[in-house]
């Protein structure tokens, strides 16, 4: 999933427009828990996620757990598209 | 005197086993009867520390069901409640605390706050809210006697100010809403704003005097609007009440289409200006919900009100009114001249007077003294907001006198944010604009001035989030070489707008 998370990265900088240079957004900044990414942007990263992954948020999972950093929300994806696959 | 939880206590006794609060994150109903139990125990406990009537005791809660249980019980207890804001720095909750000379802090066991440690004698309630005694001094002379809550509002100066209301000034407000939106036993509200945030005083107590059941949400959930539309359909909300920040995001955020919102009756909404775009979007979600614009500062409480038309008209441009004054108060104009229209007409700087106004602010004369103008034997707040009256007698909103902005429903004093900034010891200067369209604040921008080059953003958020509340924190940090000046030496906050 490197491809996951250059798109990733590129919607997180360029669409989102997170107040981080390039070099400063890694896979594990906690974007979060460290007040770069508020609760708008959040929820438009939801939106993405569930529009280009074919995922679906419950109410309850969107949160700071499952969208924390770049790892974490390729965790989250890869869990939700596995259980959709087994179900 | 009726106080303003009696009708609460009234509910409990009428029908104990209904539900008075929903606490889906912590898994919890209470009902009447578990609600007004819980709070008689707390009640106990703090008439046991002696203190005189109408003494502050601070709130390091949470919104949770222990949260209302504290505000419930400290009333019980003829003393006040001051909410502080718990995701607030420390820094700022310490100035709160020292300022208003609290004599005891509630908290629960999971709060840590290094300001209380030394805290001598602990009361602790069935593990759930612990009591703090504080001996912080002689209490502040100047206290109503039948004072019901502080309420902290940002300060021009640098520092926040406490908003005093008693009971008599807050069931002006409660009594009012409860009849003129219906509010029964069989009603849902959702409470959603934090009780530090004066929208809280409806959920609480217009709600809970008319034995309706709340649904509360904490800080985390309020941001979430996928949850609030699966709850109001879990619940069956009837009567919401919120800023537009949030409820702008429901027709794009909270699935709506998935969720069944046919109980919703009524939507409240106040803090700032609802864009018209958003709202005619939301009342195509809402379609059978009847929209109301709520209109207060926190030293008035709610004081105008406008029932909004069922569907916003396709040509409309311009925001809603803010409507007529409440029947418990009066509104007039303070002309630019000096001069005052009562009653209101034309334009200029809104006053009002009337049943639901503050006593003053904490320990702060000459800042009560200021806020107050007297005209025809009345004592008139000025609200610092410009408005119009139009052709049917309503107010227009027209912006902010000074340099104060709303945002997420809450007032902002850009002084204080630069106060904050001066704080850094690498910046010499700082000046604070917020850049606004229509009326609504897009984004707030820091310029600043620092000898030892550019700090990175993360950097300043760091430093300013020890200081501010989260819904004061800028958006953008701009590095100058100079902050330009007028002629007269003072910040040129035009010059400033074209910078950004």
């Amino acid at each position: 999933m490197e491809n996951f998370k250059t798109q990733l990265r590129e919607y997180l900088l360029n669409d989102l427009s997170l107040p981080l240079q390039p070099d400063e957004l890694q896979d594990d900044t906690l974007l979060v828990s460290d007040r770069i990414m508020d609760s708008i942007s959040s929820l438009m990263l939801v939106e993405y996620l569930e529009k280009n992954f074919a995922i679906n948020f419950e109410p309850h999972e969107v949160s700071a757990e499952n969208l924390d950093s770049i790892n974490i929300i390729e965790a989250f994806v890869n869990e939700k598209l596995a259980r959709a696959k087994a179900a | 005197m009726q106080k303003l939880h009696d009708a609460i206590l009234e509910q409990s006794a009428l029908r104990p086993q209904s539900v008075a609060l929903h606490c889906p994150a912590e898994q919890v109903s209470l009902t009447y009867h578990q609600l007004c139990t819980e709070a008689e125990t707390l009640s106990q406990a703090l008439k046991s520390l002696e203190l005189p009537a109408g003494s502050l005791i601070a709130l390091y809660l949470a919104k949770s069901s222990t949260a209302i249980v504290a505000v419930l019980g400290t009333l019980m207890a003829d003393l006040a409640y001051l909410p502080l804001d718990v995701d607030a720095p420390d820094q700022r909750n310490q100035y709160i605390l020292e300022q208003s000379r609290a004599r005891a802090v509630l908290a629960t066991a999971e709060r840590n706050f290094p300001w209380m440690q030394d805290a001598p004698a602990q009361v602790d309630i069935a593990g759930e809210i612990t009591v703090y005694p504080v001996s912080s001094g002689a209490p502040l002379a100047e206290l109503p006697h039948d004072l019901a809550y502080v309420l902290y509002t940002s300060g021009s100066t640098g520092t926040p100010k406490g908003v005093m209301i008693t009971h008599t000034a807050a069931r002006a407000f409660v009594d009012w809403a409860g009849h003129t939106f219906s509010l029964t036993a069989n009603d849902t509200l959702t409470s959603i704003a934090p009780l530090h945030f004066d929208l809280s005083v409806f959920d609480v107590f217009a709600g809970l005097s008319a034995g309706a059941a709340l649904v509360i949400l904490t800080p985390q959930e309020s941001k979430n609007p996928l949850l609030l539309s699966s709850y109001m359909e879990r619940y069956g909300v009837t009567t919401l009440y919120a800023t537009p920040t949030l409820l702008q995001l429901m027709p794009r955020f909270g699935k709506a289409d998935r969720y069944d919102h046919r109980a919703l009756r009524q939507v409240l909404f106040a803090g700032e200006v609802f864009p018209i775009p958003a709202l005619q979007l939301l009342q195509r979600v809402w379609a059978t919900a009847r929209f109301y614009n709520l209109y207060g500062p926190t030293e008035t409480n709610v004081c105008t009100w406008y029932a909004l038309p069922q569907q916003v008209e396709d040509n409309r441009l311009t925001p809603y009114p803010i409507g007529k004054a409440c029947p418990y108060d009066q509104c007039a104009i303070l002309k630019g001249n000096g001069e005052v229209e009562a009653p209101a007409s034309g334009n200029g700087e809104l006053l009002v007077a009337g049943a639901s106004l503050m006593s003053g602010y904490l320990g702060k004369p000459d800042q009560t003294e200021a806020a107050f103008i007297r005209h025809n034997e009345q004592v008139w707040y000025r609200t610092g907001d410009l408005v119009e009256v139009d052709e049917n007698g309503n107010l227009l909103y027209r912006g902010r006198r000074g340099r104060m902005v709303k945002r997420r429903g809450y007032r902002i004093e850009l002084g204080e944010i630069e106060a904050a900034m001066h704080q850094h010891p690498a910046i010499e200067q700082a000046a604070c604009l917020a850049r606004e369209e229509e009326q609504t604040v897009k984004s707030v921008v820091v310029f600043y001035v620092a000898p030892g080059g550019k700090l990175s953003h993360a950097q300043l958020i760091d430093f300013l989030a020890e200081r501010l509340p989260a819904y004061m924190l800028p958006d953008q940090f701009i590095l100058l070489p100079q902050i330009p000046q007028t002629s007269s030496q003072k910040t040129d906050y035009q010059a400033l707008k074209h910078q950004s």
